[in-house]
């Protein structure tokens, strides 16, 4: 277990990284943490302040100064404000003489090296050298190295005691696992799952959302090592969503200590899940939608079921990618950052549809519930300006292909969820067989009410011939939550929400709409939900995403229909 | 089969007064030293003497028991024999009939008719009694009055009873006539011009295909092409099943002796066809087949175009000629593909890919030059050849190249993107390999190298992202699409055993290990003899479209615009 986490912490890319695990280490092992780092800056050298017990059992105050990697001589001392060397000149000159609270100036004071891997021995000296020099009274110097974390790791937040043998072997095997995605996170879910199950206090709930943040880290930074970040996305997906269950019973508790934390590590576990995201999109995908065909030919299935299922896949994950941004941006006071982050979830939707275009199986989904992914993006494009004239085309495409697709018993959008049963679709060219396949839908509905948004009667008329004629067994719905969604949403309970069906389709759309509306101002428990009255709505969209629910229809009621309208 | 020594006089008559002589009949003899054939001139001695009386034998109760094979045996020793025999009329067409009758749908089965009609040629005075007791209306008399009037070359009675007659004696006079000698083409104009009307519409369908196979059959000798084409031109109005066969099969024997307009009046009629009636649907394919090549060859080539645009007959039913047609002139496919493909039809441009397929993918080496399509046929034909001929990529690609050469730079610069998208990022293999074959001094060899660099540039790009493991399927998936693969080969592989030939002929066994065979048979000496075989691979390689598994419904889309275009 310890290589384990010697190995992560070598492993990680940049001082951030190991920044962002530490206070919650330190948090877990007893320190009262007054101060942590900011993103890109640092006060007067300190990265981290806490207060805590030192081994000598005083109350001392502990200055974290932290650097990624070994130490080498040029992270100890390259002559630039980076270097170790200068940050603990700094910590000396600055912080010690100005910067400690005054509730804490009597305290000794203990200033800590981090670094994720090793010190080398040609630079020893030297910092032994610096310590004796500068070591008094009140001031020492401690190295905490990569095995020192990792041993602290063991006792601290992932010690025995709390996280039981059984727990740890999943947790290990979804490390040693992690190159095959289903194992790995079958092997974390269950992990995170038992931790949540036995979380029933304010303390045990707060280290359990530390224990999975840490966690998550590991599995991030093992999986970035081997280039295959896919178990991690999962993971980190629904890590969050078990975090804002945690963190639900707080949610009218603005003064409760545990409240804070969780929502602590909350915010630390969804910039986690979108560096896990960046990892997978900004280095990999994004940079290739723009290659005819490059992302399907890199699918490398066998079939063209997995290029289907693994490029709505992509979409649904930029999309969500773009989404989460841009609530960043919303909640960002800054105007320049709000712009930056704002054209950033632009770009996303931009990207999506140059993947869509350039891998035209994103024209038709092989399998319903991919009607998630199509309504997430489009979410998207309208909550972040896209291009909805792009949308609208793509949508026209869409009911084309899936007009087409049914009449020609070809691979239209079926209901199975079964990969075996996906592979081989269409098992059979009869009606009986298409009856099955297409009992329900969740897809026309949504492609009709974007069709109606952008008044398109031609392409209506064409899903209603549709309907008419080949699919009038199949029922038309949609989907809603409601009171049961609260406590299932999140945990991915299935017996929760309602399904709206017989949606009645018409070549202006307004029926269905107005059909919604009705039932919007009967069933208001979408409004209820904790992550929408917190503002977090991305989490209702992640848990639908997660845990394949149709996205419901309350969003792009309000986010894409104003827009549309315009 | 045992060959028998040649029983002697005594031994014949013996089997014959013990009822065993049918027996004896149906095997094969040794024959004489000079050849012929004594066991059949014994035989026929011994009847001819009154000894034996081999007309009533097949009637015998030891006829009945011997089997099929024998049976054939024996009755073409009745073919040899009957001519030679000293017989009642009656008794003798009585045993022909037994003979008949005993060789049921057999192809040989009315060869004793033959042997009859030698009979009644050499005994005239018996032949004429025949005719009598067929004019009064004796049943046995009038099932072979054709062959006495045949062997008799009574033309006037046969004549009559054309004339006459309303019952199936007016057939069996046509029969008669079909098959006799005219002195000279003026008498058989006469006799022609007794049958003619009998071919007119109104008629019994089975009476006017007799008659019009009796005109035929008499003015074979005698060409008379404007006669020909009025005979044809009653036929040709509203035929009935037996008349088309009729017609089919002047086609088939006589096409080369009719003149274009006959020809074409035959074919125009044939176009009613029932695809029910694949005698009649054979014999017009054998009649197409013979067409190919001569100065018929056209129509030929018009009448399958317009049968196969009605989309109720394929290709598949015209095996003989599409053979023919693929076995020969290429360029004269090419044209054929290329007509078909331009006429819009579906149903038609259907059956292209049965030309394409013969063995080994067909290239068309050959330029559109001559063809003098427009710009617009020129995209026309290209779609159509990627609509309908998609599976055969490098046919495909070929038809594609070959207007290119005799393309204007905006056409080409339209087909080059069709190689492109959809053929080559369909087809990295074959049609690659063939586009990339031609030489520099092909017409087509600018167009198409920027076409190659094109995709080469594209391969570059796709080479350039790399492995992206989180896109990569399952080791899960993986599996179930491995294992489903399997089983459908597997069931294809079984569906093949089913369907083929060879494999309900030979012997078949699973050899589990090893790369040859070691087996023991016995011989008919009762010893052992070791028989080795060597193992020897076999398989087959099918290029599936990469653009069917990247974005199938998309292909399918295309394919089916390209099917469904029409033409300007």
């Amino acid at each position: 277990m310890k290589l384990i986490f010697r190995s992560y912490l070598a492993s990680l890319r940049e001082r951030e990284e190991l920044d962002a695990i530490l206070p919650d280490l330190l948090s877990e092992l007893g320190y009262n943490v007054y101060s942590r780092p900011q993103r890109g800056t640092t006060q007067a050298g300190v990265d981290i302040a806490a207060v805590g017990v030192d081994e000598d059992g005083a109350r001392k105050l502990f200055l974290f100064t932290v650097k990624r990697g070994d130490l080498t001589r040029e992270s100890w001392n390259d002559g630039t404000p980076q270097s170790l060397r200068a940050s603990l000149d700094t910590i000396l000159d600055n912080y010690v003489q100005h910067r400690v609270p005054k509730r804490y100036q009597a305290l000794k004071i203990v200033v800590c090296m981090v670094f994720g891997g090793d010190m080398q021995e040609q630079v020893r000296s030297d910092v032994e050298g610096y310590v004796r020099r500068y070591s008094t009274d009140r001031v020492s110097f401690a190295e905490w190295n990569g095995d020192k974390l990792a041993g602290l790791l063991m006792q601290g937040v992932l010690r025995e005691e709390i996280m039981p043998k059984a727990l740890r072997r999943h947790f290990q095997k979804a490390v040693a696992m992690v190159d095959e995605p289903e194992i790995a996170f079958a092997h974390f879910s269950r992990l995170v799952h038992e931790r949540c199950q036995a979380a029933t206090n304010d303390k045990e709930r707060t280290r359990t959302a530390r224990q999975i943040y840490i966690a998550l880290w590991v599995l991030f930074v093992w999986a970035r090592d081997i280039d295959n970040v896919e178990a991690p996305y999962r993971a980190s997906e629904f890590a969050l969503l078990r975090l804002w269950d945690l963190l639900r019973p707080y949610v009218d508790k603005t003064r409760s200590a545990a409240g804070k934390a969780i929502t602590a590590v909350m915010g630390d576990a969804i910039q986690l899940h979108l560096a896990i995201t960046e990892e997978f999109l900004y280095r990999k995908i994004l940079p290739h939608v723009g290659v005819p065909y490059g992302i399907s030919m890199a699918i490398r299935g066998g079939t063209s079921a997995d290029v289907n299922l693994r490029l709505f896949d992509v979409l649904g994950r930029i999309a969500m990618a773009g989404l989460w941004i841009h609530w960043i941006s919303q909640l960002d006071a800054d105007a320049d950052r709000k712009a930056r982050l704002s054209a950033q979830a632009r770009d996303l939707a931009d990207a999506g549809f140059r993947l869509i275009n350039n891998n035209p199986a994103l024209f038709l989904p092989l399998q319903d519930e991919q009607s998630i992914d199509i309504a997430l993006f489009l979410l998207l494009v309208g909550a972040a300006g896209g291009d909805l004239h792009d949308a609208h085309a793509w949508l026209q495409g869409m009911a084309q292909r899936l007009a087409l697709t049914v009449r020609a018993h070809g691979r239209y959008t079926c209901v199975f969820s079964e990969y075996r049963d996906l592979i081989a679709h269409p098992r059979s060219r009869t009606d009986e067989y298409r009856q099955d396949a297409t009992a329900g839908s969740t897809l026309i509905p949504l492609i009709a009410a974007f069709l109606s948004y952008f008044g398109d009667g031609e392409s209506l008329a064409q899903l209603i011939d549709l309907k008419d004629k080949e699919l009038q067994h199949c029922t038309l719905q949609l989907w809603i939550p409601d009171e049961s969604s609260e406590t299932g949403l999140y945990v991915g309970n299935d017996e929760h929400g309602i399904g709206l069906c017989d949606l009645p389709l018409t070549t202006d759309g307004q029926e269905q709409i107005d059909t919604l509306d009705a039932t919007f101002k009967q069933e208001d428990a979408f409004d209820k939900l904790s992550a929408i009255t917190t503002g977090y709505w991305p989490i209702v969209l992640a848990a639908c995403h997660h845990y394949r629910l149709p996205v419901p229809p309350q969003f792009w009621r309000r986010i894409v229909a104003p827009l549309a309208a315009e | 089969m045992a060959v028998l020594p040649v029983p002697s006089a005594e031994q014949i008559i013996q089997l014959y007064e013990a009822g065993n002589l049918a027996v004896e009949l149906a095997e094969y003899h040794l024959p004489a030293e000079d050849g012929s054939d004594t066991f059949l001139k014994r035989c026929v001695e011994l009847h001819n003497n009154g000894d034996i009386d081999l007309v009533v034998v097949p009637g015998q109760p030891a006829f009945d028991a011997i089997d099929t094979h024998s049976f054939f045996t024996a009755q073409q020793f009745y073919c040899d024999i009957i001519p030679q025999l000293r017989a009642n009329a009656t008794a003798l067409m009585a045993c022909c009939r037994t003979l008949i009758e005993r060789a049921g749908n057999d192809g040989a089965a009315h060869m004793p008719n033959g042997a009859f009609r030698q009979w009644c040629k050499r005994n005239l005075e018996k032949a004429a009694g025949v005719i009598r007791n067929a004019k009064a209306g004796d049943d046995l008399a009038m099932q072979f009055v054709t062959f006495a009037l045949q062997g008799a070359n009574d033309i006037e009675t046969a004549t009559e009873f054309v004339r006459e007659y309303d019952d199936n004696r007016r057939l069996y006079g046509l029969s008669a006539l079909g098959q006799m000698s005219f002195a000279d083409g003026d008498s058989a104009r006469q006799v022609v011009v007794v049958v003619e009307p009998f071919i007119v519409s109104g008629n019994d369908d089975a009476i006017r295909v007799n008659a019009l196979s009796t005109a035929f059959d008499i003015l074979r000798p005698f060409e008379d092409h404007a006669l020909a084409r009025r005979l044809v031109q009653s036929a040709a109005q509203s035929p009935g099943p037996q008349v088309l066969y009729g017609l089919a099969r002047l086609l088939f024997q006589a096409h080369f002796s009719l003149d274009r307009e006959t020809v074409g009046i035959a074919l125009n009629a044939l176009r009613a066809i029932d695809p029910q009636h694949r005698g009649t649907l054979s014999l017009v394919d054998c009649g197409l087949k013979r067409m190919v090549g001569t100065r018929n060859e056209s129509q030929a080539l018009d009448y399958l175009t317009e049968t196969l645009r009605e989309g109720t007959l394929t290709i598949e039913h015209f095996n003989s000629t599409s053979h023919k047609l693929n076995t020969d002139d290429p360029q004269r496919v090419y044209e054929l593909v290329v007509r078909w493909l331009l006429s819009g039809s579906i149903a038609l441009a259907n059956n292209t890919g049965q030309f394409v397929r013969a063995d080994k993918e067909r290239i068309f080496n050959t330029s559109a030059q001559s063809l003098g399509l427009s710009p617009i046929q020129q995209l026309f034909l290209c779609r159509k050849a990627i609509g309908f001929l998609f599976i055969y990529p490098v046919a495909c690609c070929s038809i594609l190249v070959s207007v290119i050469r005799a393309a204007d730079e905006d056409v080409k610069a339209h087909i080059g993107q069709l190689l492109f998208d959809p053929v080559l990022l369909s087809y990295s293999g074959a049609a690659r390999n063939y586009l990339a074959s031609l030489p520099s001094t092909d017409a087509a060899y600018g167009t198409v190298q920027n076409v190659l660099t094109r995709f080469k540039e594209f391969h570059s790009a796709i080479d350039d992202i790399g492995s992206i493991k989180e896109l990569h399927p399952s080791e899960r998936q993986l599996v179930a699409a491995h294992q489903r693969s399997h089983d459908q080969m597997r069931e294809a592989h079984k569906e093949a055993e089913k369907q083929s030939i060879i494999r309900k002929l030979v012997h078949h066994s699973t050899i589990l290990h090893g790369k040859r065979t070691l087996t023991y048979v016995v011989d008919p000496g009762g010893q052992k003899r070791a028989v080795a075989m060597d193992l020897q691979k076999h398989g087959a390689y099918v290029e599936l479209p990469h653009l069917e598994k990247l974005d199938p419904v998309g292909l399918d889309y295309l394919l089916r615009m390209c099917m469904v275009e029409k033409p300007a």
